[in-house]
C-alpha cells in the first residue's frame, strides 16, 4: 500500500470512528434536561465515600442529587447531611405490654423512608406471639385479622443499631458503618450489593433492592438525609436508621410518632432525664438474642 | 537375554520419540467431534452471557434469591470451582516437591484444570453482586476515592486469595510449559501456531544455563504454590465460618473445606483424564497405576470429609442445642426442606467413594469415571446444603423460607461448565497436554546399545541408573 492510500484509509477510518463514537455517545439525541441529568450522573459516579467527603464535596453531591430529583422526577427534595450531635447516643425501647399490633408504625415507616412499594419492603415487623412465653418459633408477622387478638401479645423488630454490629465488619468496601450517635448507616452509592451484611445480621434487619425501588412521585418524602431515606438504587442494601433525617433534627422516628398506644420509646441514652433512661432504669428490660453479643441498643420491656 | 531399561513410573513408554510423537500429535488437526464440542461449549458461554446480562438489565431479583437466602447457587458454584482448582496444584506442586514421579504425565492437564477452574470461580463473586459493574472496588488500589477495601471483611480476603491463586497457578503453568512450547514451536509448520509458540516459549533454546534457571524457578514456584493449596480454600471457608450464622459458624470449616476441595478436585481430574486417555490414545501415559494412586487420594480426603460430617452431627448432639433454632446445617440438611440435597450429598460423598477401597474398582476406568462424576455432583450439593440450608434457617424462625434457583442461576451454572470446557478444549489443541520435557526425565535416556541385541548378559558397569529408572529382565523381547 502506498503512502497516499494508507493516509486516505486512515482518514476514512478516523471519520467513521468519530461518527460511531458520536452515535454511541450518551449525550446524543438527548433533550437539554436529559443531557444535564446524564452529565450529573456521570459526575455522581466518581464521587467519594460519604465518610471521607469534605463539607464542600458533601454540598456538591447534595446539589447534584437534588437537581437530579428535579430533572428525573420533577420533585423538589431536600437532602440533609446533618452529622451526629455530640453527647447523643440513640436508644429505643419497645413496650410489649402496650403494643396491640395495629402496625401504624409499619405504615408510617414505609411513607417516611420511601420504601419500595413494588415488593412491599418493610423495615419493621410486628410479631404476634402467644401469651406467656416469648417463643419466636411460633411468631407470626403476617397476621390478617382484628387486633389485639385474644391471648396474644405483639413484639416489633427492626434494626437494633447494635453496639457490636456483626454487619459492619463484613462489608468489603466500607459502605456501612456506625455513626457516633450509634446509628448504623449505609452509603447507598457505595454498596456493591454482595449481601454479606444481610447474611451476617442475625435479626434479618437489612433489606435488599432486588430491582429498582418503586415509589410513586407524589408519595416521595422530600425531606431526606444522605444516609437515610433518599431514593435507593437497584442492587443495594438498605436498613432502618431510626429515621436519621428526623432524629438528628430532634424529632421522633416516624414509627415512634405514629404509635397510637405509646409502646415505642425513643431517646438519648446519654441524657439522664430522657424517657428512655427512665425505662431502662425502672423497668424489666431484655434484648433479643443477647447470647450473640451483638449488644442491641433496642430494649423490650413490660409495664 | 537382553536388558531393557524401563521407567518405573511409566513402563509402557519406551522411547523419547514416542513421547514427542504422541503428545505433539494431539496438537494436530482436530476432528469434527472436537469442533462440535467446542461449538456446544461456546453456545453454553453464550447462555451464561445472556443470563448474566438479563440479570443485570432486569435486576438481580430475576435470580431465585430472596429473603433470607441471600447467597445461593452463585456462591455455591463459586466454592465448587475453587475447590476443583485445588487438586491441580496438589498434583503439580506438592507431588513435585515430594518427588512423586508418577505425576509427570498427568500434571499438565491437572494444572490447566486449576487455572481454568479459578478463572471460572472468579466470575461468580462478580455475577453475585447487586451492582456487578463496581466489582473493582474490591481491589486494593490507590484510587481517587481514597479508600482501601475493608480488610476485616472475609470477602476481601477472598479477593486476595483468589487473585493470588490465579496469578501463581497461571505463572506456574506457563513456566512449566516453556520447554514443551519450544519443542512444539520447532515442530509446527502452521504460521499462526509458530507465532504463538514463539511468544510463549520466551526464546527458549534449551541451553544448559536455561535449564539450570528453569529448574530453579520451577522449584521455587512449586514451593510458593504449595501453601496456597491449604490457604486458599481455608480463606474461602472463613467467608462462612467468620459469620454467626448457625451452620456456618464452625471451627472445623477450614480443614473440612480443604479436604473437600482436594476430594472434588481429584475427582474432576479423573473425570477429565479418562476420556482424554481414550480419545487421544494416551493409554501408556495415563496408566491404571495413575488412576489407582489418585483414587487412593480421593478415598483419603473423602474419609476426612465423612469425618467432618460425623463431627457436625456429634457437635449437635453433644451441645444439646435445639436443632430447630441453632441446628447445625447437617441436621437441617437431613430433616428440612433440603433433605433431598442432603441425601444427594451424603450418598455421593460418603457412600459412593467407599467403593474405592477395592483395588479392582480403583483400576476399572469406566467405574471410576462414574464414581468421580457422582463425587462432583455430591460436592456441589454439599456447598449448596451448607450455604442455602444454613441461611434458610437462621435465627428468626418466622423468616425461614425455601429457596428455588431461578432460570438465570441455572443458565449461569450450566454456562460455567461450558466456559470451563471451552478453555479446556482450546488448551488440548493449543498446548501440549502432557509434559514432554518432564516425562523424559523419568524415561531411560536413549542409547545405542538399547536398540541392539546384546550377545550376552549385559555388563553391570557403565549403565547409569537415574532416579525413577530400573532395569527389568524382559523376556518377551528376548
Amino acid at each position: 500500500m502506498d503512502r497516499r492510500r494508507a493516509l486516505r484509509t486512515m482518514a476514512g477510518a478516523a471519520a467513521a470512528g468519530s461518527q460511531l463514537a458520536a452515535a454511541c455517545s450518551p449525550l446524543s439525541g438527548a433533550t437539554e434536561g436529559e443531557r444535564e441529568a446524564r452529565v450529573l450522573e456521570w459526575e455522581e459516579y466518581f464521587k467519594g465515600n460519604f465518610a471521607l467527603m469534605s463539607d464542600e464535596e458533601k454540598a456538591a453531591t447534595v446539589r447534584r442529587l437534588e437537581r437530579l430529583a428535579q430533572l428525573r422526577r420533577g420533585i423538589d427534595t431536600h437532602i440533609s447531611t446533618t452529622e451526629a450531635q455530640p453527647g447523643v447516643l440513640f436508644g429505643y425501647a419497645f413496650n410489649i405490654s402496650k403494643c396491640m399490633g395495629f402496625r401504624n408504625c409499619v405504615e408510617a415507616c414505609v411513607q417516611e423512608n420511601n420504601l419500595d412499594r413494588a415488593t412491599g419492603t418493610h423495615y419493621i415487623r410486628i410479631f404476634e406471639l402467644e401469651d406467656g412465653v416469648i417463643n419466636l418459633d411460633y411468631a407470626d408477622a403476617t397476621f390478617h385479622h382484628q387486633v389485639p387478638a385474644q391471648g396474644h401479645f405483639y413484639l416489633g423488630t427492626q434494626c437494633f443499631q447494635c453496639a457490636n454490629p456483626p454487619c459492619v465488619p463484613v462489608c468489603p468496601v466500607r459502605a456501612t458503618w456506625q455513626e457516633p450517635d450509634g446509628i448504623v448507616v449505609v452509603d447507598y452509592d457505595w454498596c456493591i450489593g454482595c449481601r454479606y451484611c444481610m447474611a451476617a445480621c442475625p435479626y434479618w434487619a437489612r433489606r435488599f433492592n432486588w430491582a429498582e425501588p418503586q415509589v410513586p412521585g407524589d408519595e416521595l418524602n422530600p425531606n431526606q438525609h444522605y444516609l437515610g431515606n433518599r431514593p435507593r438504587k437497584s442492587g443495594v442494601v438498605e436498613k432502618c436508621t431510626y429515621c436519621i433525617q428526623r432524629s438528628r433534627e430532634g424529632r421522633l422516628p416516624a414509627c415512634a410518632e405514629a404509635c397510637p398506644t405509646g409502646a415505642r420509646v425513643f431517646g438519648n441514652l446519654l441524657d439522664p432525664d430522657s424517657e428512655i433512661r427512665w425505662v431502662l432504669e425502672n423497668k424489666r428490660v431484655f434484648r433479643l438474642k443477647e447470647d450473640l453479643y451483638t449488644q442491641p441498643r433496642f430494649w423490650y420491656f413490660t409495664d | 537375554m537382553p536388558t531393557v531399561i524401563r521407567s518405573e513410573t511409566h513402563p509402557e513408554i519406551q522411547k523419547y520419540e514416542d513421547v514427542n510423537r504422541d503428545v505433539l500429535s494431539i496438537l494436530g488437526r482436530p476432528g469434527r467431534a472436537y469442533y462440535l464440542l467446542l461449538a456446544l461449549c461456546i453456545a453454553g458461554v453464550g447462555l451464561l452471557a445472556f443470563s448474566f446480562f438479563a440479570q443485570v438489565y432486569l435486576g438481580i431479583g430475576l435470580a431465585g434469591l430472596m429473603n433470607p437466602v441471600m447467597w445461593g447457587v452463585y456462591i455455591t458454584t463459586f466454592v465448587f470451582w475453587v475447590g476443583i482448582a485445588h487438586s491441580g496444584t496438589l498434583i503439580s506442586a506438592i507431588l513435585f516437591l515430594f518427588r512423586a514421579r508418577w505425576r509427570q504425565s498427568i500434571y499438565r492437564a491437572a494444572e490447566a484444570m486449576t487455572v481454568f477452574a479459578v478463572m471460572t470461580a472468579g466470575l461468580f463473586p462478580i455475577i453475585h453482586l447487586g451492582r456487578p459493574q463496581l466489582f473493582y472496588w474490591l481491589m486494593p488500589y490507590p484510587n481517587q476515592r481514597e479508600l482501601w477495601p475493608n480488610f476485616t471483611s472475609p470477602l476481601v480476603w477472598d479477593v486476595f486469595a483468589i487473585s493470588t491463586y490465579l496469578i501463581v497457578s497461571a505463572t506456574f503453568f506457563a513456566l512449566g510449559l516453556i520447554p514443551d512450547i519450544a519443542a512444539a514451536r520447532d515442530a509446527t509448520t502452521v504460521p499462526w501456531r509458530k507465532r504463538l509458540y514463539t511468544v510463549l516459549a520466551l526464546g527458549w533454546r534449551g541451553s544448559g544455563r536455561q535449564w539450570l534457571h528453569f529448574n530453579r524457578a520451577y522449584l521455587y514456584l512449586a514451593a510458593l504454590a504449595t501453601p496456597l493449596v491449604i490457604s486458599v480454600h481455608s480463606v474461602v471457608s472463613w467467608d462462612f465460618a467468620m459469620s454467626i450464622v448457625p451452620g456456618w459458624h464452625s471451627t472445623i470449616f477450614a480443614p473440612y473445606f480443604v479436604a473437600g476441595a482436594i476430594f472434588s478436585g481429584l475427582a474432576m481430574v479423573i473425570t477429565l483424564l479418562i476420556p482424554i486417555r481414550t480419545i487421544f490414545g494416551l493409554e501408556a501415559y495415563f496408566t491404571p497405576r495413575h488412576f489407582d494412586a489418585m483414587s487412593k487420594l480421593v478415598l483419603f480426603t473423602g474419609i476426612i470429609v465423612l469425618y467432618a460430617y460425623l463431627t457436625e452431627l456429634f457437635m449437635v448432639w453433644y451441645s444439646g442445642r435445639s436443632y430447630k433454632l441453632e441446628g447445625q446445617y447437617i441436621i437441617a440438611a437431613l430433616t428440612g426442606n433440603y433433605w433431598w440435597a442432603g441425601a444427594i450429598m451424603l450418598i455421593c460423598n460418603a457412600v459412593v467413594p467407599q467403593l474405592l477401597w477395592s483395588k479392582k474398582i480403583r483400576r476399572n476406568l469406566p467405574a471410576l469415571f462414574v464414581i468421580t462424576i457422582f463425587i462432583n455432583i455430591g460436592m456441589w450439593f454439599e456447598r449448596y446444603v451448607i450455604i442455602v440450608a444454613s441461611l434458610a434457617r437462621e435465627y428468626m424462625p418466622w423468616q425461614w423460607n425455601v429457596y428455588k434457583p431461578g432460570w438465570v442461576e441455572m443458565g449461569i451454572l450450566v454456562g460455567s461448565f461450558a466456559w470451563f470446557g471451552m478453555w479446556f478444549l482450546l488448551f488440548l489443541r493449543l498446548l501440549p497436554a502432557v509434559s514432554v520435557a518432564e516425562l523424559k526425565e523419568v524415561l531411560p535416556a536413549p542409547r545405542r546399545w538399547g536398540r541392539l541385541r546384546q550377545p550376552s548378559a549385559p555388563r553391570d558397569t557403565g549403565i547409569p541408573q537415574g532416579p525413577g529408572q530400573r532395569r527389568v529382565e524382559d523376556e518377551e523381547e528376548g
